[in-house]
C-alpha cells in the first residue's frame, strides 16, 4: 500500500519536472525576454545588464533549475506588464477560479450521479427518458452559448441572479472568498451551472451506463437471489461498482473544468486566472502564460494522484496488487 | 398425497425478439420434494438455466413467465417472487469468480445477508457467518478478506455458505461446478451434497454434465429445446433411457475407459507411423517458462517488492510421434496453455526448446521466412469458439485468411475452391460463406475454428481444451470430427484437456502437468489402469463417472 503510494508520488515528481521544463522553454524561447522588457532601443550595456540579472548569460540547465528552484518558492518572476510579481497576480485571482470549479465540480458530481444512477435503475420511466434527452442539449450546446442564455434568462429578464463579477467577497488571510456572502453565492450559481453542464452530462451518462452494465453481473444477480432489498442490492453492491470508472473521468474532467474555465470567466467576467491568462496573452505576457501552465500542469497530477489514492481505498483488489487482469 | 416442497405447473417462458417470440421453456411441470436433490439435464440452450431463474422470478427483463404457476408449499410465488427469495429458495451461480461483489469482505456480504433475513444483532449475525464458514471449510480468520484472494474452487465454497446462510429449504445451482477443475468439482459437489443432506435443503441441479447428475442427484429431469422428455430416478434413466435424445445424452457422455482396448484411435491403421513409427514430429525439451509478476519498471529497476516470479512451466520434456495424439492433462493453472502457446511460438519459452521436424521453433537466429514455414505447420483449435472467431468477418475470410498468408494459392477461384473444400471436410455447407460468426451455434463455430486451423494444410494441431466450452452431445460430434480429419490427413494433434474422459477417447499417449511439471507420463491404457503418480490418482477418483450400476 505504502509502496503504491510512493510510486505515485515518484511519478507526480517526474511529470511535475516535465511540466516545468516545457513551462520554462516557453519562457526562456517564446520571443526574447530582454527585447520584451527593453523594447528594441536598448543599448549593449543595458541588454547585458539585464541579461546579467535575469541569469540569461549562464548554461541553459542551470537556468532550468534556477528556473525550476524559484518556482519550488513560488517565485515566477514579475509580468511584463505592471511588474507585478506573478505569484502575487495568481495568487489574487486563484481563489476565484478554484471556487467556481470546486462548485461546478461538486454541481456536476451530485447531480450527474444521482440522474445517472435514477436513469439506470428507472431505465424505462418517463422521467428518465426525458432527462437522457434533455442531457443532450448539455453536450450539443457550446460553453458560451449556454452562458448567454443563462445570463438572458435569470439575469435580464428575471433579474434574479447577477450577470458578471463575483459580488461581495471576504478576505480570509490571502484567499478572498466569495461562499460567505449571499451576493457572492447568488454570483456563483450562473457560472458554476454554465462550466459544470457539459461534465455534467458526461458524469451522467457514463454512470448509466456502467450501473446498467453492473446491474447484469452475476454477483448482482446473486444477492438478488440471496433476497436483498432493491436498495441493498443497488446501493451497497451495484453503485461501489459503478463509482470506480466514473471517478476516473470525474477527476480527469476537474482538471479540464479549471483548464476550461477561461470560456466561462470570459462571458460572467468573472476575475479569475483564466481571464488573467486570456489578458496575458493579449500583451505576450510570458511569465504570466509560463506560470499558469505549471499551475495547471501541477492541479491535473495533484488531481490524478487524489483519484489513485481514492482507487486504493474503493478497491480491495488494487490495494493487495495490481496485476488486475493478470492473474 | 403429501404436498410437494415446489411444484411448476405447465411453466412457459417466452423471450420477445425482434423478430418473433421465442418460448424457451414450454409447458414445463415439475415438482421437488423435501430433502431431494433434482437434477436438470440437457445442452446449452435446453431452459435449463431459464427455468432455475424463473423459480425465483430472475428471468432477464426480455422475457417473461407467460403462463403456469410456482408454488412453494402450496402458496403461490409466482407473481411475487420478492418473498421467497434467499429465505426460502436460494440461488448458486455458475462462476463463483463473478458471482462475488468485489469491493465487500467475505463476512460482510455473509452479515448483511444473514441480517437481511433474520433480524438480529450484529454479534449475533456475526456467530452464524462464522459457523457457515465453518461447515463450507473456510478458516474463520478469512473472515475479513475480500473475494480476489480466493481461488475458484474457494469462492465457490463462500457462495454456498451465503446460499445457506439464510437457511432456505431449496437451493437452485446452475452449473455450479463447470468453471472448476475435476479435483474442486469432486469436492464442491460432495460438501453441497453433506449439507443439503444433512440440513434436509432440497437441491435443484442443473447441468449439463452426465457425470455429475450420476453422481450426485436423486431424480433427473431432461430438457430439449425447452420441453421436458424425460423424468425419474437418476439411475433408471442413466440405464434405460426412454427417450431418443437422452439415449444420445446418455451415449455421448466420454468415459473414462480403464485399460479397455475398444479405443477407437487405436482401431486406425496409421500407414505412415507404421512405416517410421519413431518418427517424431514435435519436440519439447526441457521446456520452461517463468513469468514476471512484478508489476511495471519501477519495480524492476527499484525492487520495491521481490519480484514476483511464477514458474509456469518447469523442465517438462516430451515429444510426439507422427500421425498420433499427445494428450496433456492436469488442473487449472497446471501450466498446459502456456505450453500450448509455446508450440505454435505465441510464448517465448524461458528455457529449453521446441523442434518441430527437426528446425528450432524458438531459435534466435531463424529468419522470418523460416519462422513463417514452420507455423504453417503448426495450426491451433482455441478453447472458446465465442471468442475465437472474429465476429466482424464473413466465415470466407476468416478461412481464406490463412490461405493468403502463407501464398498456398495463386488465383482468387483457386483460394474460393479451397475454402469450399475445407467447408465440406469439417461438414459445414458452402452457402456458409456469406454468414458471420454469432449465426452459428457453438459446435459450428468450433468446426470453423478447426477449418480455419486446416486451412495452411498443417501437420500439427494444437488443441486447446477444444470442446470444453461445448455440451456433450456436440462434444461428441467434434471429436468425432477431430478423429476422421487425423485419419484422413495423418495429422498429429497435441490435445489438451482437463477432462479426463475425452484425452482417454483421443490420447495415444497422455502426459499429467501438476503446477508446471510433468508428473507423469503413459501410453493412455496404462495410466487409466495402473496410474503411478499420487495426483494422476487424485484425478482420476474426482473425475465426476457416469455410473450405470
Amino acid at each position: 500500500m505504502l509502496s503504491i503510494i510512493l510510486k505515485r508520488l515518484t511519478q507526480s515528481v517526474v511529470v511535475l519536472f516535465l511540466v516545468a521544463l516545457i513551462s520554462f522553454l516557453i519562457f526562456r524561447y517564446v520571443g526574447n525576454p530582454v527585447d520584451n522588457l527593453l523594447g528594441q532601443e536598448a543599448t549593449v550595456q543595458q541588454r547585458a545588464a539585464l541579461e546579467e540579472a535575469l541569469g540569461l548569460n549562464q548554461p541553459i540547465y542551470e537556468q532550468y533549475f534556477d528556473f525550476v528552484w524559484s518556482a519550488l518558492h513560488f517565485d515566477f518572476g514579475n509580468s511584463y506588464r505592471g511588474a507585478l510579481p506573478v505569484a502575487e497576480l495568481i495568487s489574487s485571482r486563484l481563489p476565484a477560479t478554484l471556487e467556481l470549479a470546486f462548485m461546478s465540480a461538486l454541481f456536476a458530481i451530485i447531480i450527474g450521479i444521482i440522474t445517472g444512477v435514477y436513469t439506470a435503475i428507472r431505465r424505462n420511466s418517463f422521467l428518465s427518458k426525458f432527462i437522457l434527452s434533455i442531457s443532450l442539449i448539455g453536450v450539443s450546446l457550446p460553453t458560451f452559448l449556454i452562458g448567454v442564455l443563462l445570463i438572458w434568462l435569470f439575469a435580464v429578464e428575471l433579474k434574479w441572479l447577477p450577470s458578471f463579477g463575483r459580488g461581495e467577497t471576504i478576505q480570509l488571510g490571502w484567499w478572498s472568498t466569495g461562499l460567505l456572502t449571499l451576493s457572492g453565492l447568488k454570483s456563483l450559481i450562473l457560472p458554476s451551472i454554465t462550466l459544470g453542464l457539459y461534465q455534467l452530462t458526461l458524469i451522467m451518462r457514463l454512470t448509466r451506463s456502467e450501473m446498467l452494465e453492473v446491474l447484469d453481473q452475476d454477483y448482482v444477480r446473486f444477492v438478488r437471489a440471496l433476497g436483498l432489498s432493491n436498495k441493498q442490492v443497488h446501493f451497497r453492491h451495484a453503485l461501489p461498482n459503478t463509482l470506480i470508472p466514473v471517478i476516473t473521468i470525474a477527476g480527469l474532467q476537474l482538471g479540464s473544468i479549471v483548464a476550461f474555465a477561461i470560456v466561462t470567466e470570459t462571458v460572467f467576467q468573472w476575475p479569475g486566472v483564466g481571464l488573467l491568462f486570456i489578458n496575458s496573452v493579449y500583451f505576450v505576457d510570458i511569465p504570466v502564460m509560463s506560470a499558469y501552465l505549471l499551475l495547471v500542469g501541477g492541479l491535473f497530477v495533484i488531481i490524478n494522484l487524489i483519484v489513485d489514492l481514492l482507487y486504493l481505498i474503493i478497491d480491495p483488489r488494487i490495494r493487495d496488487n495490481q496485476l488486475i487482469g493478470k492473474a | 398425497m403429501k404436498q410437494p416442497l415446489l411444484n411448476l405447473n405447465n411453466i412457459s417462458v417466452t423471450f420477445k425478439t425482434r423478430r418473433q417470440d421465442f418460448k424457451a421453456v414450454e409447458d414445463l411441470s415439475l415438482t421437488l420434494k423435501e430433502g431431494e436433490i433434482l437434477g436438470l439435464v440437457g445442452e446449452s440452450g435446453a431452459g435449463k438455466s431459464i427455468t432455475g431463474a424463473a423459480i425465483l422470478g430472475l428471468i432477464p427483463s426480455s422475457g417473461n413467465l407467460s403462463s403456469g404457476e410456482i408454488s412453494f408449499k402450496g402458496q403461490r410465488i409466482d407473481k411475487d417472487p420478492k418473498i421467497v427469495r434467499g429465505s426460502k429458495i436460494s440461488m448458486i451461480f455458475q462462476d463463483p469468480l463473478v458471482s462475488l461483489n468485489p469491493l465487500r469482505r467475505i463476512g460482510d456480504q455473509l452479515i448483511e445477508t444473514i441480517q437481511t433475513h433474520s433480524p438480529c444483532s450484529r454479534t449475533e449475525a456475526y456467530d452464524r457467518a462464522i459457523k457457515s464458514l465453518e461447515e463450507v471449510g473456510i478458516d474463520q480468520n478469512r473472515f475479513n478478506a475480500y473475494p480476489h484472494t480466493f481461488s475458484g474452487g474457494m469462492r465457490q465454497r463462500v457462495v454456498i455458505a451465503l446460499a445457506l446462510a439464510p437457511q432456505p429449504a431449496i437451493i437452485v445451482a446452475d452449473e455450479p461446478t463447470t468453471s472448476l477443475d475435476v479435483s474442486n468439482q469432486a469436492q464442491i459437489l460432495s460438501l453441497l451434497k453433506k449439507l443439503c443432506k444433512e440440513k434436509r435443503t432440497s437441491v435443484i441441479l442443473i447441468t449439463h454434465d452426465m457425470g455429475v447428475i450420476s453422481q450426485t442427484t436423486d431424480r433427473v429431469a431432461v430438457l430439449y429445446s425447452g420441453k421436458l422428455v424425460e423424468i425419474g430416478i437418476t439411475q433408471a434413466v442413466l440405464k434405460n433411457p426412454r427417450h431418443a435424445y437422452t439415449q444420445s445424452l446418455v451415449r455421448s457422455t466420454p468415459r473414462i475407459e480403464r485399460g479397455s482396448p475398444k479405443q477407437p484411435i487405436h482401431q486406425i491403421p496409421d500407414s505412415k507411423s507404421k512405416l517410421c513409427p519413431d518418427s517424431k514430429v514435435l519436440i519439447a525439451e526441457d521446456l520452461t517458462r517463468e513469468f514476471d509478476l512484478s508489476p511495471t519498471w519501477f519495480y524492476h529497476k527499484f525492487n520495491v517488492h521481490k519480484q514476483r516470479r511464477v514458474l509456469a512451466v518447469d523442465s517438462v520434456s516430451f515429444s510426439i510421434n507422427k500421425g498420433e495424439t499427445y494428450g496433456l492433462v492436469g488442473d487449472s493453472g497446471s501450466g498446459k496453455s502456456t505450453i500450448a502457446k509455446m508450440a505454435v511460438g505465441l510464448l517465448r519459452p524461458s528455457s529449453g526448446q521446441i523442434t518441430v521436424n527437426g528446425e528450432n521453433l524458438n531459435s534466435s537466429t531463424i529468419s522470418h521466412r523460416q519462422s513463417q514455414r514452420i507455423r504453417r505447420r503448426i495450426q491451433m483449435v482455441f478453447q472458446s469458439p465465442y471468442a475465437s472467431l472474429n465476429p466482424r468477418w464473413k466465415i470466407g475470410s476468416i478461412l481464406a485468411e490463412p490461405i493468403r498468408v502463407f501464398g498456398l494459392s495463386s488465383t482468387k477461384e483457386e483460394e474460393q475452391n479451397r475454402v469450399f473444400e475445407l467447408l465440406d471436410q469439417v461438414g459445414l455447407s458452402k452457402s456458409d460463406v456469406e454468414k458471420y460468426p454469432h449465426e452459428f451455434s457453438g459446435g459450428q463455430r468450433q468446426r470453423i475454428s478447426i477449418a480455419r486451423a486446416l486451412a495452411s494444410k498443417p501437420e500439427i494441431i494444437i488443441c486447446d481444451e477444444p470442446t470444453s466450452a461445448l455440451d456433450v452431445s456436440v462434444q461428441a460430434q467434434v471429436l468425432t470430427l477431430l478423429k476422421e480429419l487425423q485419419r484422413e490427413f495423418s495429422l498429429t494433434y497435441l490435445f489438451i484437456t482437463h477432462d479426463l474422459a475425452v484425452v482417454s477417447t483421443m490420447a495415444n499417449k497422455i502426459g499429467v502437468l501438476n503446477q508446471g511439471r510433468l508428473i507423469e507420463e503413459q501410453s493412455s491404457e496404462l495410466l487409466f489402469s495402473k496410474p503411478q503418480h499420487e495426483h494422476t490418482k487424485m484425478l482420476l477418483d474426482s473425475a465426476p463417472k457416469l455410473d450405470i450400476a
